[in-house]
């Protein structure tokens, strides 16, 4: 009896150290900001994979005090955030931190210096190209090497994609589409913005045969102003 | 902005935290090896009446100040100082001089290590 209860203890134990360590790194990933994986400068990447390590070790191991995993990740997030917000004010900061954005390509012409010094290959410069879409080097007019790792690129003039202001055609400023319904559930917030009522959106799903706005899966104003929506699926009881 | 200031604010009481328990674990492990000491000087008398008193002592005291080490400290360590304790009881409980002032020289070894352990040294930092 007495070790089946040291057991679930042990377990209760590592489930709420898993949980409270869950609930940090979530907090911390949040006031680190919203970057993906591939946009990540190569140190925020690095402490991205510390934090997880960090937390693992005090969720498995629970004669370590679960403050030895919460101090480290809690002072990585204040290097992180203070290293940037140093790197957003000082430019040669972000200079030393980061480094620069070099120029690879330059009219044209490989800048062999700086592919020697960044000691990238050809194979994998027209490897990058070709992820771009570019398959031949000569339509390339620049090509940056960003401090993120990923290569931006600046076709020719006559080889870039066309574009509507060079067709003339006459265009509509783009307006942000707004979410006005989801899971049945209407955000008010959303529809005050669009200058709607709510008339205007009942009388708009009658239009589209539904009556309530319960019954709707999603719904939505496109850029255009045009309104769109979805029903639940109904879920029909078969017979056995 | 407000990120970097709750960041900054969460730094400054980190550092006022840390110096704290470092002072609380310093003062606390002081307290427990007096008490101890006391019950060294008594079994070195063979005074062990005096001795079970001090024993006691030790052992509340101990129980008082493990409660929060073990919020700040790994486990081990206090588990290692407990089974030091739980023998030095017995020695002392059957009146075995040797063994129990053997024990006490560890016990004191053992809670002075975890105060130099936590030390803000270059030794432990590297």
């Amino acid at each position: 009896m007495k070790k089946y209860r040291i057991g679930v203890g042990t377990m209760l134990i590592v489930f709420t150290r898993a949980l409270i360590l869950y609930g940090l790194v979530v907090l911390v990933m949040r006031m680190m900001g919203k970057r993906q994986i591939a946009e990540m400068q190569p140190f925020e990447l690095v402490i991205t994979i510390m934090i997880a390590d960090l937390a693992a070790t005090p969720m498995e191991n629970t004669g370590v005090p679960l403050l030895n995993g919460v101090i480290p990740i809690v002072t990585l997030l204040s290097a992180q955030v203070i290293v940037s917000y140093l790197s957003l004010k000082s430019e040669t900061f972000r200079e030393i931190v980061c480094g620069k954005p070099s120029i690879i390509i330059d009219k044209g012409n490989i800048v062999q210096s700086e592919v020697t010094r960044l000691r990238i290959n050809m194979n994998d410069l027209l490897e990058q190209l070709r992820g771009k879409s570019y398959l031949n080097l000569s339509d390339v007019e620049y090509a940056i090497l960003e401090t993120n790792g990923q290569i931006t690129i600046i076709p020719k003039a006559e080889k870039r994609n066309v574009l509507t202001s060079d067709l003339g055609v006459p265009v509509q400023p783009e307006e942000l589409p707004i979410t006005l319904i989801v899971d049945g559930k209407l955000i008010e917030k959303n529809l005050q913005k669009s200058g709607h009522n709510h008339q205007w959106i009942m009388n708009r799903l009658k239009q589209n045969n539904i009556n309530n706005i319960e019954d709707v899966f999603f719904a939505f104003l496109s850029s255009e102003r045009m309104f769109y929506s979805q029903p639940k699926e109904k879920t029909t009881k078969q017979g056995g | 902005m407000k990120v970097v200031v709750i960041t900054v604010l969460i730094l400054v009481l980190f550092f006022v935290s840390s110096l704290y328990m470092n002072h609380y674990i310093t003062r606390s492990s002081e307290e427990v090896v007096n008490k101890i000491e006391k019950l060294e000087e008594s079994i070195e008398k063979n005074n062990w009446e005096e001795a079970q008193l001090y024993m006691k002592e030790t052992a509340e005291e101990w129980n008082k100040t493990k409660k929060v080490w073990l919020i700040f400290l790994e486990h081990y360590e206090i588990d290692k100082i407990n089974i030091v304790l739980a023998r030095l009881q017995k020695f002392t409980s059957i009146e075995k001089d040797t063994e129990a002032l053997g024990e006490i020289a560890e016990f004191k070894l053992l809670v002075k290590h975890v105060v130099e352990k936590e030390a803000f040294k270059i030794t432990n930092i590297l």
